[in-house]
């Protein structure tokens, strides 16, 4: 093919270029466009399936209930927020996210033990939500708890991953 | 070709030469004829036919995904995918419409069988060695396979929304969030947000009723050529001079296909009605039920991930599935092909693998619960390298040490297990190791995941 067209350059549709025939700048042209073309129709079919509820699958700023309400030493279940809202016995608040970092099950919170259980795979948790399990590597994740006008609010929008309690994730009123 | 058969009966009566009529085929049985000769040859080796030799597990697998196409279709009429919906419609079926019970029962269990089926039919294409000889390819597309059976049982098990879809679901997806650097958007992406709900049903649905049986019929259609292009299935070399013997396809092995679909259909028929398909309480994401368990045939994995980090197990697993995929090119002796465990020495080798798994699983798990304690004995190591790095390495160590064991042949006296049986009995340890491990998960783990007996 290349020899022909040595040859004979005017004759077999040679363009100006001589490294380059019509044909094959048709044929990188048409690669090149396809390629394109394939790269967005796969970028559009990503948008189009990507995760469509990320936004407001939590609550937002939940208004849980007055200060005074919370007895020191308690742990309440939020249901509506999927959290555990923690009293501490020197009056903080702290709000840890219910899922389980190791599975995503729920965990429940054991009264008599004083301790969180995920029944997936028996991990357990400290009423600060620090792990004590070999399975699971980190704490439970907590939201950021505020005060305003006596009553305690949670900031329900994400959940904030940490890798082991610590005494500043406790909020306190006032 | 004679068009004998076009003409009506009267005329195809034929005198032979003693004056006895014989009928020459009918329109009916050449079309049928022509039908089978479509998928099979006119005439089939005579060892192919063994049934001891395939034990029409593959045929078995194809009858159980077109029961289940029919069955799917019949559901797919009554079934609603909302969240709000979907359970009581899956009520109603139980309940209110006739053979209503029954259909969702044939197609629960069927997908079930197929299951285990096409894990036996993986098995015995091993142990035969039916994955040598220019059939890697196909022994990649029936893995293929077997992994979009498993994503098609997957998708579909979150569809009853009761507690048993929702949270073997949850526990699955999480899995995902542990593959580095892309987890979290890998689970978002399936799910349709950061927890199962509405999304995940909608996704679920598509992929269930349409996405799964379509690459299914794609990759089953290319496994069922491949086997023509073979020359049909696999079956031992022949001794020089030997000349192969041929059956007739129509009726040695049409014949021996019948008796299978009636077998198949027999069977899940009746167990279908003496065993409805289970249906929990509604899906309730404030509440994990204890034990929260995966599908059955995920529970080998679940048992592991008791042990060691959910990356160790994937690792572990991508290992395993790439070390399968990869084998025709490891064990490239084709002399042994469509011979049972190679050889007897193979047999040895297998059966060792085999009771090996038999002690030693067992014991691992019973010693994990009881007494090994990695992160109680080097206090102040990672979690990453108690639970995680240390577990695998001893896991890959154990699968090298019986490799090279069975290749140094100090195991059996005098005779030596060459590459292709040593590998033979690192692969019954490993398949044994895992039908132990899902036992163990479906029988031996109570509330909160904790050893029980079943009795």
């Amino acid at each position: 093919m290349k020899k022909m067209n040595e040859q004979n350059p005017e004759k077999d549709g040679l363009s100006v270029s001589k490294n380059v025939s019509r044909r094959d700048f048709l044929n990188i042209s048409l690669k090149a466009l396809g390629g394109l073309a394939a790269i967005e129709l796969g970028v559009a079919g990503i948008l189009f399936l990507r995760s469509r509820s990320l936004a407001g699958e939590f609550g937002g700023v939940m208004t849980i209930g007055k200060i005074e309400g919370f007895v020191p030493g308690s742990v309440v279940e939020i249901e509506d927020g999927n959290f555990y809202l923690i009293c501490t016995e020197d009056g903080g608040f702290m709000a840890v996210y219910r899922r389980c970092p190791h599975l995503g099950c729920t965990v429940k919170w054991m009264e008599n033990e004083q301790k969180f259980l995920c029944p997936c795979h028996s991990a357990t948790f400290a009423k600060t939500g620090d792990f004590n399990n070999k399975l699971v590597a980190r704490a439970l994740d907590y939201f950021p708890v505020s005060f305003d006008k006596g009553m305690v609010k949670v900031d329900t929008t994400a959940p904030i991953v940490r890798e082991q309690h610590l005494p500043q994730h406790v909020s306190y009123p006032g | 070709m004679s068009l004998e058969f076009i003409k009506p009966l009267r005329e195809r009566l034929q005198h032979r030469d003693g004056g006895e009529e014989v009928e020459l085929p009918s329109r009916d049985s050449h079309v049928r004829n022509n039908l089978i000769l479509h998928l099979h040859p006119s005439r089939v080796p005579a060892q192919a036919l063994r049934f001891s030799y395939t034990w029409g597990l593959g045929g078995i697998s194809v009858v159980l995904v077109l029961l289940l196409g029919l069955t799917g279709l019949l559901l797919m009429f009554r079934y609603d995918p909302r969240v709000e919906y979907a359970y009581v419609s899956i009520q109603q079926l139980e309940t209110e419409v006739m053979f209503g019970s029954f259909i969702r029962a044939v197609h629960h269990w069927s997908a079930n069988f197929l299951v285990i089926a096409s894990f036996l039919h993986l098995v015995r294409v091993f142990l035969t060695g039916s994955f040598k000889q220019g059939r890697s390819v196909n022994w990649i597309i029936g893995l293929v396979l077997f992994v979009i059976v498993l994503a098609g049982n997957f998708t579909g098990y979150l569809l009853p929304w009761d507690q048993l879809s929702y949270w073997a679901i949850t526990v699955s997806t999480s899995l995902m969030v542990y593959i580095p650097l892309l987890g979290t958007a890998v689970r978002n992406f399936f799910l349709g947000g950061p927890q199962v709900g509405q999304a995940a049903l909608s996704n679920f649905y598509a992929l269930h009723v349409v996405f799964m049986p379509a690459l299914l019929l794609g990759f089953m259609a290319y496994h069922l050529w491949k086997v023509r292009k073979n020359c049909g299935i696999s079956q031992p070399l022949l001794k020089e001079g030997e000349k192969p013997k041929f059956k007739s396809t129509n009726p040695y092995l049409v014949n021996i296909e019948l008796a299978a679909v009636m077998m198949v259909l027999v069977v899940v028929g009746l167990y279908a009605m003496f065993n409805p398909a289970p249906l929990g309480s509604i899906a309730n994401p404030m509440v994990s039920p204890n034990p929260a368990k995966a599908a059955w045939y995920f529970l080998g994995l679940q048992e592991l991930l008791l042990h060691m980090h959910p990356l160790a197990v994937m690792i572990i697993l991508g290992l395993a599935v790439v070390t399968l995929a990869i084998t025709p090119w490891i064990d490239r002796d084709f002399r042994d092909i469509g011979i049972y465990f190679r050889s007897a020495i193979g047999k040895r080798a297998a059966v060792f693998g085999s009771l090996l798994a038999v002690y030693l699983v067992p014991l691992a798990v019973i010693l994990d619960e009881f007494w090994y304690d990695v992160p109680g004995w080097l206090p102040g190591v990672h979690t990453n390298i108690t639970v995680g790095v240390i577990p695998f390495l001893i896991t890959i160590s154990v699968f090298m040490g019986i490799y090279f064991l069975l290749k140094s042949g100090l195991l059996f006296k005098n005779e030596k297990t060459n590459h292709s049986e040593a590998l033979l009995g690192v692969f019954s340890f490993m398949m044994t190791g895992l039908i132990l491990l899902t036992i163990v998960g479906i029988y031996f783990r109570g509330q909160n995941m904790a050893l029980v007996l079943p009795f």
